[in-house]
C-alpha cells in the first residue's frame, strides 16, 4: 500500500480514519459540478464513489462570480463557506465567459484560497495508447506569480511591457512544497526548471530559493535543468524525469506537454494545493458545450482526479480500487466513449466502472 | 588558429572578393554567383562542442573544394576570452562579409554588472531579429513521429529576453516582457514573405493572449493584420501550451510557425526532440543586412568537450544552407545529400541517434559520399 499523498503540511486527514476493522468517518467534500459536461461527469463520479463505498459526502455548490461589497469580485459566500469547512473540493470545468466584466472563475477560485500549488501527475494509461509510454512524472507549478501575475501596461502607443514577478516566499514556498510531496509519495528525485541564463536575477533567485530548501531535503535527489534542453529531453525520453517544480508559465506549458505524453486533457488529473489546507482537485478539460447534455462525456479526468483526492484525505484503498476499476476498462476497451476511440455512453462507461469496482470488494 | 587555405587548389585568389549584399527591409538578398571568387565568412565557434563542429564544417568544405575562406573569431564569456574590444573586431568582420556560422556562446548563469549575455548583445548590435528552424524528420532515423516538416519562427531581439530586471525591495523581482508593435509587425512580415518564397501554405501564431492580454494580444494583432495583406497564406492563431500538447500529439497540423522568443526557444527544443535531438536540426538568424548560420536548438553540450561524439549533422546541414544563401547551389547540394546519404544508410551514426560512431567518423563518412557527386 503506497504512502499518502499528504500533500498539505499539516497533519493530514486520515487521522480521521478510525482503528482497521471500524467503518471510516463521513468526511465532507464540497463538490463543484461546473458548467457544460460538468453536471454529467460529476455525477457519474458520484455514482462510482458510491459504488466503491467511498466515506465521502458530497456538498453541492455551485460557483458564479458576484460583485461583494466595496464592487470586488467574489464567489458566493455558501460556496466559500463549504469550503473552508470542508478544506476539499472536487471541481468540474468552468466556463469563462468573454467580455464579462469579472477575472476568470479559475483565477477568482485561486485568489480567494490562495492556491498556490498545481500537482498534476502524469502517468501513461495503459489500454489508452500513445506514442510515449511509461512516461511516470509530476509537474508542480506555482500558481500564484510569475508571468501571470497580470501586471501590463501600454508605455507609449505601440510598446506593451508585462511584468514577471518571483518573490522570495512563493518561491519558498513552492520549493518546500514539492520537496514534501516527493518524500511523501516516495518519489526519488526533483527538478528545478527555469531559464536562469537569460532571465538572471529572477529566475535566479528562483533557483536560489530551491537550492537551499533541498539543503533540508538531503534523502531528495535535486537537479536544475534549463526549460528548454527539458523541453527538448522529454519529447524524446520521458522516464528520466520525475518531479518537476517551476515557476507559473513553465509550469503552465510543461503540465500541457505532459498532458499531451499521456493522451491529453480528457485524461489527466490535476489538484491545487492552498495555503490553509485547503486542497481543489479538477479536471482541467473545457466545458464541451456541444456535447453538454448528449451523455457523450468522458468522465476519466474527473474520476482521476478524485482519486487523487481520496489519497490526499488518506483513503488509500478506495482510491486503489476505483482506480484499478477504471484502467481495466479503458484496457479492456469494450465500452469506451468517443473521445478514447469507442462508441459508448458516458452512463454505460460509468456503469462499468461501478460493476468493477464492486466485483473488487 | 587555422588559415585554411594552405594547399588549396590553385585557381583560389588570395585577394578574396567580400560579398556585399544591398539591404532591403525585410528579407536579405543573395549576392550574385561568381564562380572565380571565393566568399568569405566569419566563424564564431563558441563554446561547448562548436569549435569541434567548426572543425567538422571544414574538413568537408576542404574535402569537397568549397569556394569558403573562414574568418575566425573566439568569444567566449566562460572562458574569459569576452571583451568590448572583441565584440567590436566581430562585429566590423560582420559588416564587411555579412555572412556568418556560429556555434553557441555559453551563457553563465552568474553575472557580472551586465544583465544582457554576450550571446543576446550580438543578435542586438546585428538585429538579429528572425531565428528560422527547419524541422524536418530525417530518412532513415524513425522518431515516434516521421515525415515532419515545420518551420519555426521566432522574434529573437525583444519579448521576455529584453534583460531588464530588478529587485524593487528585497525578495521582490520584477522581470519586464517588452512587446512593440513595430518589431512584432516586422516578424509577422518576415513569417508571410518566408512562407510565400517557400511555398508554404499556412502559419500559424502561437502566443499566450488570453493571460497576457496587451503584450502577446499586441503581438497577435499585428500577425491578423499582417495576414490580411497575404490571402494566399492561411492564417491562424494557437495559445501556446495547446501547441505543446498538438506538437506531441499530432505534429502535422502545423505548417509555419511564428512567436514571440520565449514560446520560440521552447517550441524549437521540442520540435528539434520530435526529429532526433539537438544534434541533427539546422537554424538561421536573418537581419536586413546580415545572415548567421547555425544550429536550430541552441546548447553549448559542455559535456561532450573533448570527448568527441559530438553529432555534426545539424552545423553541417546549416553550412549547406549556407552555401545555398550564398549561391553556391552545387555545393549546397552536394554537402546536404552526402550527409543526408550517411544517416540514410544507418551504418555511421553518433551517440545521439543511437549508434557509437565518433564525431571523426561521421565526418569521415560525409567526406567519403562527397565524391559520388549528384548529376545535373
Amino acid at each position: 500500500m503506497q504512502q499518502g499523498e499528504h500533500v498539505n503540511l499539516k497533519e493530514s486527514n486520515s487521522a480521521n480514519i478510525s482503528s482497521i476493522g471500524e467503518i471510516p468517518a463521513m468526511q465532507t467534500v464540497t463538490l463543484i459540478p461546473g458548467d457544460g459536461i460538468g453536471p454529467e461527469i460529476s455525477s457519474a463520479v458520484v455514482k462510482i464513489f458510491q459504488a466503491a463505498n467511498a466515506p465521502v459526502s458530497w456538498e453541492e455548490r455551485n460557483v458564479t462570480a458576484i460583485k461583494g461589497p466595496g464592487g470586488r469580485w467574489m464567489i458566493p459566500p455558501d460556496a466559500k463557506e463549504s469550503m473552508d469547512r470542508s478544506k476539499i473540493g472536487l471541481k468540474g470545468p468552468l466556463k469563462t465567459p468573454i467580455a464579462a466584466g469579472h477575472p476568470s472563475m479559475n483565477l477568482l477560485l485561486r485568489k480567494t484560497f490562495d492556491l498556490y500549488a498545481n500537482v498534476r501527475p502524469c502517468i501513461s494509461i495503459e489500454g489508452y495508447k500513445t506514442p510515449y509510454t511509461d512516461v511516470d512524472l509530476v509537474t508542480i507549478r506555482e500558481n500564484t506569480e510569475g508571468e501571470y501575475s497580470g501586471i501590463e501596461h501600454q508605455i507609449v502607443d505601440g510598446v506593451v511591457q508585462s511584468i514577471k514577478l518571483i518573490t522570495e516566499n512563493a518561491s519558498r514556498r513552492i520549493a518546500e512544497y514539492a520537496f514534501e510531496y516527493a518524500r511523501n509519495n516516495q518519489r526519488s528525485s526533483v527538478t528545478a526548471v527555469h531559464k536562469a541564463n537569460i532571465m538572471r536575477m529572477s529566475d535566479g533567485l528562483f533557483l536560489r530559493k530551491c537550492r537551499e530548501v533541498a539543503e533540508s531535503y538531503k534523502d531528495i535527489k535535486f537537479t536544475e535543468m534549463y526549460l528548454d534542453t527539458v523541453c527538448l529531453n522529454m519529447v524524446q525520453d520521458p522516464t528520466q524525469f520525475d518531479v518537476l517544480v517551476m515557476p507559473n508559465l513553465y509550469g503552465d506549458i510543461l503540465s500541457d506537454l505532459c498532458a499531451g505524453l499521456i493522451g491529453g486533457l480528457g485524461v489527466t488529473p490535476s489538484g491545487n494545493i492552498g495555503a490553509n489546507g485547503v486542497a481543489i482537485f479538477e479536471s482541467v478539460h473545457g466545458t464541451a458545450p456541444d456535447i453538454a447534455g448528449l451523455d457523450l462525456a468522458n468522465p476519466t479526468a474527473l474520476l482521476l482526479s478524485g482519486v487523487m483526492m481520496l489519497r490526499h484525505m488518506g483513503l488509500h484503498d478506495h482510491a486503489h480500487k476505483i482506480q484499478k476499476a477504471c484502467f481495466d476498462t479503458i484496457r479492456e476497451k469494450k465500452v469506451l466513449t468517443k473521445d478514447l476511440g469507442g462508441n459508448s455512453k458516458c452512463s454505460e462507461f460509468t456503469a462499468d466502472i461501478c460493476r468493477r469496482v464492486q466485483d473488487l470488494d | 588558429m587555422t588559415f585554411w587555405g594552405l594547399g588549396g587548389p590553385k585557381w583560389w585568389q588570395q585577394a578574396s572578393r567580400s560579398v556585399s549584399i544591398s539591404a532591403s527591409l525585410s528579407r536579405v538578398e543573395s549576392p550574385p554567383a561568381r564562380a572565380d571568387a571565393t566568399f568569405k565568412v566569419t566563424m564564431l565557434p563558441g563554446d561547448g562542442v562548436g569549435p569541434e563542429l567548426m572543425t567538422a564544417v571544414k574538413d568537408v568544405f576542404k574535402a569537397g573544394d568549397v569556394p569558403v575562406e573562414f574568418d575566425e573569431f573566439h568569444l567566449s564569456e566562460v572562458q574569459n576570452m569576452a571583451s568590448e574590444d572583441k565584440l567590436e573586431e566581430l562585429l566590423s568582420s560582420m559588416k564587411n562579409n555579412k555572412v556568418a556560422i556560429k556555434g553557441k556562446i555559453h551563457t553563465p548563469m552568474e553575472f557580472k554588472g551586465e544583465l544582457a549575455s554576450y550571446e543576446m548583445r550580438l543578435r542586438r548590435k546585428l538585429d538579429l531579429f528572425a531565428n528560422v528552424v527547419h524541422v524536418n524528420s530525417l530518412p532513415g532515423y524513425s522518431t515516434r513521429h516521421n515525415n515532419l516538416d515545420l518551420v519555426i519562427i521566432r522574434e529573437q531581439t525583444e519579448g521576455e529576453y529584453s534583460s531588464l530586471e530588478h529587485e524593487s525591495v528585497p525578495g521582490v523581482i520584477e522581470c519586464l516582457k517588452i512587446i512593440t508593435r513595430a518589431k512584432s509587425r516586422r516578424i509577422a512580415k518576415f513569417a508571410f514573405d518566408y512562407a510565400t518564397k517557400k511555398g508554404r501554405n499556412k502559419v500559424t501564431a502561437v502566443h499566450k493572449a488570453n493571460i497576457m492580454k496587451l503584450g502577446d494580444g499586441l503581438f497577435l494583432q499585428c500577425c491578423a493584420e499582417v495576414a490580411q495583406l497575404y490571402p494566399k497564406i492561411k492564417y491562424e492563431n494557437i495559445i501556446i501550451d495547446n501547441c505543446c500538447m498538438q506538437l506531441v500529439q499530432n505534429p502535422y497540423q502545423f505548417d509555419v510557425l511564428v512567436m514571440p522568443n520565449l514560446y520560440g526557444n521552447i517550441i524549437d527544443n521540442l520540435a528539434a526532440g520530435l526529429v532526433g535531438g539537438a544534434g541533427v536540426v539546422p537554424g538561421e538568424s536573418y537581419s536586413a543586412e546580415y545572415a548567421v548560420f547555425e544550429t536550430g536548438a541552441r546548447h553549448p553540450f559542455a559535456q561532450a568537450v573533448g570527448r568527441n561524439i559530438a553529432n555534426p549533422t545539424a552545423m553541417l546541414l546549416s553550412a549547406a544552407n549556407m552555401l545555398r544563401h550564398l549561391n553556391l547551389e552545387y555545393h549546397s547540394h552536394m554537402v546536404s545529400d552526402a550527409v543526408k546519404r550517411v544517416i540514410k544508410q544507418g551504418k555511421v551514426r553518433t551517440r545521439d541517434l543511437g549508434g557509437y560512431c565518433t564525431t571523426g567518423d561521421f565526418v569521415h563518412a560525409v567526406v567519403e559520399n562527397l565524391r559520388h557527386r549528384p548529376n545535373y
